[in-house]
């Protein structure tokens, strides 16, 4: 019985007494950051992340990465751009700007899953490729974008909650959704814990793994949608560094790269994490140079913290 | 097993091992004969003295790094944080330079930053255990703000000619990098073939559980490995900032993919246990001389991530490919 008391106490998990610290720090260092305005603010932006987290957390379920969803998150946007530009109506083009993402996600699932190219190299070539693609098609330029209806994406109310939170909680609900009650997120299990079970149960692997690939595409796209809608122009490199945000948010969240384990519910506690981090960092008024080196060693901190916590949490159980 | 069993295994197993043992190795240098001679058509001046010295001169970096990487690609691991590594490096050394420091010590400084670098690398990889590919991401990204914070945005130039002699120096009519990287390379070739600890390595990739068994010290070995790697980003940050008299946050990121291109298409398998400082000699060459190439035609520098990539993907599908035949 006692026992039982003590593991439900470790296996409270580590992100959240990181994000309470977070908290208190904040308090002190951060005037003004936890006033409405700035807990909706961490909030709206978290929303792009929070989409692409998603699709990195499907991927590494099935034991992948995909180090390509940061630039392909500003493909969607620059394709979306470029299709406005071209006159196209504004939806069509976000649209397009999502299938395109889409695509980008098809190919590396192709590579992986029928070519057996390793996932990291496979998604690393292909943000290589989709970069030069970008710089080519935009000339390294930023295109702008005006229209109402960007306004109403990244800042809109209809129910008093921003759009870009509405959108994100509402892909974030499809996909629990998914992974619950469908064979793809069965497969998705599947294909990280015992994909040889699968395979023996007559799923078709190949195609399983094709589509958790271009669902992180799409899920990209959609991120770059938002980001494209906030900042009303689009940018190849509008994602950059954006992957391993969200790849860290995973594994903090506690998806784990070997087992299957984890899931696209823990992840909302990575993003809210990293969100909490950088918007209590700009807030304090730390300038942005400094960020990049500080969340990557907060980042990569947590993660050590979180594998020692749980190594010895194991130890305890196994004994 | 069966008599003829075992005669059609045996003949499998041949037909795997020749095409591995003869047909394989000259794949490669066959490549970059082929590329050049594509080349001397697009250029008169190819096969010139001169035009040569320039294109090993312009492999120098990249091989310096692609020998780094080779090593901790034959224990199947990676490092991604070579970029920010050689970024950062350069940026810490002309730093202490321009702010008075003598050069030798300035240079230590920079080595021994990107050593530590490489050693923190090997840490989170096998004490913490995170997979390679992100704990040398995560660096990555502390290597580049790292730098940022170094640069607070400026660039640096205008360093004296002592130092510059590293990046644009000659000795007689070779350039003085070129001497740099076949030091660097000679080196870790006889290192990798020729010791103990150097066998170990492809030991360790080949098999990770034999490996230990057989009383490999692992833990060892792997932070070697990744300080290696760190150490030789940090000699062709140096290099890199010699030549272009200038350092600035971000200057080593196309590095990080052609460096694994040119392991990964000079044989060494991602797999680990597979492959050599020739091969990826031979793979930065043809990296150089493609992006030679692509300038020569005029195609602006923006197509070059878009090559870099299509040209790493086909290489690992080739390796992958390769690999399955000889099974």
């Amino acid at each position: 019985m006692k026992n039982k008391v003590q593991l439900r106490v470790v296996s409270i998990p580590p992100v959240i007494w990181i994000v309470l610290a977070l908290f208190v720090l904040y308090s002190f260092f951060a005037p003004g950051f936890f006033s409405a305005g700035n807990l909706w603010n961490i909030g709206v932006q978290a929303a792009p992340l929070l989409v692409l987290a998603i699709g990195a957390t499907i991927v590494i379920l099935t034991e992948g990465i995909d180090l390509s969803c940061g630039i392909v998150l500003g493909f969607a946007g620059v394709g979306f751009a470029l299709l406005a530009q071209r006159g196209f109506p504004i939806w069509l083009a976000m649209l397009g700007g999502i299938l395109l993402a889409g695509v980008c996600g098809l190919v590396n699932g192709v590579m992986v899953a029928c070519l057996h190219l390793p996932p990291f190299i496979a998604t690393l070539g292909m943000a290589s490729v989709i970069t030069g693609a970008g710089l080519v098609s935009t000339e390294g330029m930023s295109i702008a974008v005006r229209d109402d209806v960007l306004e109403f994406v990244s800042n809109g109310a209809p129910l008093g909650i921003k759009m870009p939170i509405l959108i994100a909680l509402l892909i974030f609900g499809v996909v629990l959704f998914l992974m619950r009650f469908t064979a793809f997120g069965r497969n998705i299990y599947a294909l990280g814990g015992n994909s040889e079970a699968l395979r023996l149960s007559g799923a078709n692997l190949t195609a399983a793994q094709i589509a958790t690939y271009t669902v992180a595409g799409l899920l990209a796209g959609i991120a770059g949608i938002l980001v494209a809608s906030r900042t009303a122009s689009g940018h190849i490199t509008a994602g950059l560094g954006w992957d391993f945000d969200a790849i860290a948010a995973t594994i903090i969240g506690g998806t784990s790269f070997e087992e299957g384990k984890g899931g696209v519910g823990y992840t909302i506690l990575g993003v809210v994490l990293i969100a909490v981090l950088r918007n209590g960092l700009n807030v304090a008024g730390v300038p942005n140079m400094y960020q990049f080196a500080l969340i990557g060693t907060v980042v990569l901190g947590a993660i050590i913290f979180d594998i020692l916590v749980r190594r010895l949490s194991g130890a305890e159980e196994s004994r | 097993m069966s008599e003829a069993a075992e005669t059609a295994g045996f003949l499998h197993q041949w037909k795997g091992a020749g095409f591995k043992r003869f047909i394989g190795p000259l794949l490669r240098p066959l490549g970059l004969l082929a590329l050049c001679i594509v080349l001397s058509f697009l250029n008169e001046n190819f096969f010139t003295l001169k035009n040569i010295i320039s294109v090993l001169r312009q492999s120098t970096i990249l091989v310096v790094v692609a020998v780094g990487m080779t090593v901790v690609i034959l224990t199947a691991g990676i490092d991604l944080s070579v970029g920010g590594v050689m970024a950062l490096v350069g940026c810490l050394t002309s730093q202490l330079i321009i702010n008075g420091t003598p050069i030798v010590p300035a240079i230590a400084c920079g080595l021994a930053l990107g050593t530590l670098f490489g050693l923190l690398n090997g840490v989170l990889v096998r004490i913490f255990g995170l997979p390679p590919f992100v704990a040398t991401y995560g660096m990555m990204w502390i290597a580049n703000g790292l730098a940022m914070i170094l640069m607070q945005g400026k660039i640096i130039f205008g360093l004296p000619d002592n130092f510059l002699w590293l990046g644009s120096g000659y000795l007689s009519i070779i350039p003085i990098p070129v001497i740099l990287a076949a030091v660097v390379a000679v080196a870790f070739h006889f290192y990798l073939k020729k010791t103990v600890s150097g066998q170990e390595i492809y030991a360790l990739g080949a098999n990770r559980e034999a490996a230990r068994y057989s009383g490999i010290k692992i833990t060892k070995t792997l932070l070697l490995v990744y300080s290696l790697s760190g150490f030789t980003a940090a000699i062709a940050g140096i290099i890199m900032t010699a030549r272009l008299d200038a350092a600035q946050e971000g200057m080593g990121e196309p590095f990080m993919l052609q460096a694994i291109a040119a392991a990964v298409m000079g044989g060494s398998s991602l797999m680990g246990g597979e492959g050599g400082i020739p091969g990826t000699i031979i793979g930065a060459l043809i990296l150089t001389l493609v992006v030679n190439g692509l300038n020569l035609m005029g195609a602006p520098s923006m197509v070059h991530p878009l090559v870099t990539g299509a040209v790493i993907l086909t290489a690992v599908f080739f390796d992958v490919v390769t690999r399955k035949w000889s099974d």
